[in-house]
Parts: C-alpha cells; sequence; structure tokens
C-alpha cells in the first residue's frame, strides 16, 4: 500500500494519511498519528489509525440521515477545516482514504492527489496476484495441473473395448 | 552582529532617537524600535514599544513587534532553562519552564515539563500547572475528557497541596465555565473554609445558590459542551441585540450570495431560527435542518479527534457542493450545483458569518 499512501504523504502539510474500509477497519496509514491526534487523556497517548478511521467512518455513518433529509447522497468528498488541523476524507465504494493536514496547508492541494491514489488503489486491486497460496483441497481441474501431468496414462479403457 | 555593523548602526540609532524626540509620532518610535531590534536589543525593543502603546494604543505594526520580540525573549530563556534543566534538574526551575511555555501559548509542551516535574520528586505544583495546561487546552478543543482530566488533577493537587486554594480556585472555573453549578457552589464552599468572611466568595455562593438548582453535575455539563461546543458562559452571552460592528442585515448577503450561478440555497441560521435563500417551503425548511445536524455532528467529530473547534466543512457528491462555516453564534452554508465552489463563494461565506451579522432581520424562510 506504500505506492498509493507515499505520494500523499510527500505532499506538504499532510501529517497522516489513513487507507480504511468504509465500514472503519484501518488498512494502511502512513505519516505521524500520535501528532495529530495528541488530545489524548495521557500525554503521549495518540488515538492510532483504527481510532481515527473508526471515528471518520462514524461520522460519515452519522451523516447519511442528515443528507437524507433533502435526498442528498453520501458526499465523496468531504473537508472539515478545524482550529488545530484539516481533515480530509475521499470516500469511494469499497475504500476511505483520510488525510489530516497541518492548520496552513489547503486541502486543494491534496484534490489531485487524493484522486490519483484512489486510481492506484483500484489499480493495484485489480493486478493479478503473482503468487497465489496453494489451495486447501485439489480443484476439478487439478488433474491439468503440472502435478497430475501423468493420470493421463492411467485412463482406464471403455467396456467395448476390453479383450475378450 | 559584527563590531564594524555596531559602529555604524551607533550613528542611525542617534539620529532615529532625536527624530522621536522631535516628533514622538508611531511611526518614528516604531522606527527606533526596529533599530533596537536590528542590533538584537531587544529589552529595548520591548521598552520602546511599551512606550509607543501607551500613547498610540492599538497600533497593529507597534504591538506585532511588541509580541514578536516577547516571544523571542521567552524562546532564549526557554532553551537556557532546558539547557539547565538537562544538566541539573531543581523544582524552581521546572516551574519557571512549565509558567512560561504556559504564557506563551505552548500548552502541551508546558504540560509535558508539569509530567516531567511531577515524575522528578512528585511536587503537587506539577500536578496543578499540568491541571492549568489542560483546562486551557479543554477551552480551546472543548473535549469532554480533557475536562474530566482537569478534575482529576484538581483532586491530585487538592491532597498534596492541602492549604492551597488556587486548585479550588481552577475548579471553581472549570465548573463555572460549563455550567456545573453545583460542584462550583461546592467548590465556593470548600474555599470559604478557608477564608470565612470574604465578601466577594459569599456573593459569588449566593448567585451560585440560585442557579444551582436544576444544574447538570460534572460528567453531565462536561458531555453537553462536548456536543454543542460551547461553554456556559458564552450560551448565556449569546447575543439577542444587533451587532454594532456590522450593523448590516442578512438578507442582501444571502440574497447576493444566492443570485450567484448555479446557486441551490444560501443559508443562515441562528439558534433555532434559519434564513433561507433560494430554496422554498419544505424544501427549505428540511435544507436547513440537515445543515443544523451536519454542523452538530462534525463539531463533536472535530473533537473527538482533537482537531478542535470546526471553522468550515465541505461536502461534494452527487448532489453539487456544500460548504458550512459554522461559527459561535450561527452557521451560514452554501449549495450548489456545481462540483465545487468557488474561492470567491468560499470568501463570501467566511465574511457572512464572521461578520456578526444582524440575525434578527426578518425571514425569508423560517425553519
Amino acid at each position: 500500500m506504500n505506492e498509493v499512501l507515499d505520494p500523499l504523504l510527500r505532499v506538504p502539510g499532510v501529517r497522516c494519511v489513513v487507507l480504511g474500509t468504509p465500514d472503519g477497519v484501518p488498512i494502511a496509514s502512513g505519516g505521524d498519528l500520535s501528532l495529530t491526534v495528541a488530545a489524548e487523556p495521557e500525554l503521549g497517548g495518540g488515538l492510532g489509525a483504527d481510532a481515527v478511521c473508526g471515528l471518520v467512518a462514524g461520522w460519515l455513518a452519522s451523516l447519511g440521515p442528515s443528507l437524507g433529509l433533502v435526498a442528498w447522497a453520501l458526499p465523496q468528498r468531504i473537508v472539515l477545516r478545524a482550529a488545530r488541523n484539516t481533515i480530509v476524507v475521499r470516500r469511494s465504494p469499497n475504500a476511505l482514504l483520510i488525510a489530516m493536514l497541518d492548520p496552513g496547508a489547503q486541502a486543494e492541494d491534496l484534490r489531485l492527489p487524493m484522486e490519483g491514489a484512489l486510481a492506484r488503489l483500484q489499480r493495484v486491486a485489480r493486478r493479478p496476484r503473482t503468487s497465489a497460496p496453494p489451495p486447501a483441497l485439489p480443484s476439478r481441474d487439478s488433474h491439468k495441473g503440472p502435478a497430475s501431468e501423468n493420470a493421463d496414462n492411467y485412463v482406464l479403457p471403455f467396456a467395448n473395448e476390453m479383450p475378450g | 552582529m559584527s563590531f564594524f555593523e555596531r559602529l555604524l548602526a551607533k550613528p542611525r540609532l542617534r539620529s532615529v532617537r532625536q527624530r522621536l524626540a522631535e516628533e514622538p509620532s508611531a511611526k518614528n518610535y516604531l522606527a527606533l524600535a526596529q533599530e533596537h531590534a536590528r542590533l538584537g536589543q531587544l529589552e529595548h525593543v520591548q521598552r520602546v514599544c511599551e512606550e509607543a502603546l501607551a500613547l498610540y494604543p492599538g497600533h497593529a505594526e507597534v504591538a506585532r513587534l511588541l509580541e514578536r520580540s516577547r516571544a523571542l525573549v521567552g524562546e532564549g530563556r526557554t532553551r537556557a532553562l532546558t539547557r539547565e534543566l538537562r544538566e541539573a534538574p531543581r523544582p524552581g526551575l521546572y516551574r519557571e519552564l512549565a509558567e512560561l511555555l504556559l504564557s506563551m501559548g505552548r500548552i502541551e509542551r508546558a504540560e509535558e515539563v508539569a509530567v516531567e516535574w511531577f515524575a522528578h520528586n512528585g511536587d503537587g505544583h506539577a500536578q496543578l500547572l499540568r491541571a492549568q495546561a489542560r483546562y486551557q487546552r479543554f477551552l480551546v478543543d472543548r473535549r469532554r475528557e480533557d475536562g474530566k482530566l482537569v478534575q482529576e488533577l484538581c483532586d491530585a493537587a487538592e491532597k498534596l497541596l492541602p492549604r492551597d486554594e488556587r486548585p479550588l480556585r481552577l475548579r471553581l472555573e472549570l465548573c463555572s465555565a460549563i455550567g456545573a453549578w453545583r460542584d462550583a457552589r461546592k467548590a465556593v464552599s470548600q474555599l470559604l473554609e478557608g477564608a470565612p468572611g470574604d465578601a466577594a466568595l459569599e456573593s459569588r455562593f449566593r448567585t451560585l445558590n440560585a442557579l444551582a438548582e436544576n444544574a447538570p453535575r460534572i460528567d453531565a455539563a462536561l458531555r453537553e459542551v462536548e456536543r454543542s461546543g460551547k461553554l456556559a458562559t458564552e450560551a448565556r452571552a449569546r447575543r439577542p441585540a444587533p451587532s454594532t460592528a456590522a450593523p448590516r442585515s442578512i438578507r442582501p448577503l444571502l440574497q447576493q450570495l444566492a443570485s450567484g450561478p448555479n446557486v441551490q440555497a444560501a443559508i443562515y441560521e441562528c439558534g433555532s431560527t434559519a434564513l433561507v435563500q433560494g430554496a422554498k417551503g419544505a424544501t427549505a425548511e428540511r435544507t436547513a435542518r440537515a445543515v443544523r445536524e451536519i454542523v452538530n455532528k462534525s463539531r463533536a467529530t472535530a473533537r473527538r479527534l482533537g482537531a478542535g473547534a470546526p471553522l468550515s466543512v465541505e461536502l461534494e457528491g452527487d448532489f453539487g457542493s456544500v460548504m458550512i462555516a459554522p461559527d459561535d453564534t450561527g452557521s451560514a452554508a452554501l449549495w450548489t450545483t456545481r462540483p465545487a465552489l468557488t474561492a470567491a463563494q468560499r470568501q463570501a461565506l467566511l465574511e457572512l458569518v464572521g461578520a456578526g451579522v444582524d440575525a434578527q432581520a426578518p425571514s425569508e424562510e423560517t425553519a
């Protein structure tokens, strides 16, 4: 996932990036999350990627009923500019990309990089796996595989071909 | 600065001083302060700026220079104290450093120093300073967790400093800020035990006694502050009177926003009143309610994420784009069918909410 998140982390002003599922489970994260969310009861205890992802997913879910009042679908891009930092969320059907910015940074600077990151993510998801793990059970076509290349030698003769 | 540069600067400094003596204008004061700043004489800069501000209060350039020089002096002292602490830590140094950082607004660093100080010798003053730092953070972020921690730290400080009234004062401040009047009354009564007959405290006790009837407990009050983003004092001081600073009516501004291309609705909300331009009837009502709910939910999320008070929320989707700018007094929102708002529209919306407009004007549509 580094190839998806690294370009975003190189944008000036980006503190951290979290990639998660739409229901709030983090997949990957980069940057300094502890700095971003240091407002914890104990010093040094940041919320972490899972909490950030969960909170943002919960927030988006809670917006659903409010948006439904005016028949608006869930937004694809949300920018929450706050006193300490800015939170940019880009939502796709199967992923949630969250970026946290420093106070002076512009959310507009992240528009294209985030689109690019999501496009890269889709490409990564579509890419065929080069080394698939072995299946637990042999498949139906397993006789065609290299492990059964001698299987053809053991084809039984049909009954009408039987001698005698 | 080299010796020659210093030598060359002397006649320049003398001439600026003479100019100031002949004509004590803000411009000449500023020139002298800048000359001192160039020589690295920060104490002189502060003295000249303070003198100038006494004559020309509110002069922005002089005030900025004074602030900058104070910050530089503070930075220098912070570095020296940090170095001393590294070599030979002692409580006096910890206290000075933490207080200095707190006065400079570096709350997180001040709290770190207080934690280090407490770990060093378990001093009650360290807990008190940490409570003060955390209280400052609570005022900024309005998070329930911060408020609870202030309360716990005050408890700890009270145990360690039984005769010190400062933890009780801080608790009183917290409880008064969040509207936990019963707990505030308790803190005042404890303070009165230490200073019986104090007229100010007795008067405050009587006021709190009147307020404490149906007041929430501290946990409930903290939860309410986190939800609404408003302190009890702010909620009471919410202005019903028109602003004198910007005596404009809101309707022309909203109409101007709504007349833009592709604009579906322009909304301003203040309390339970919403002024909507563009959308009509039930649609206006629903849109205003949606905006209010989005603001409330975003406010709570921003606080939980440690991002502080929200300044704006932008949503982009199939419906177009919506920008909401919440404020202490109200929220302004703009809905367009374009994929994103223009910079001018953003600016206009922020000006609308920040202008302190008179929201008491009659509404087009009330939701």
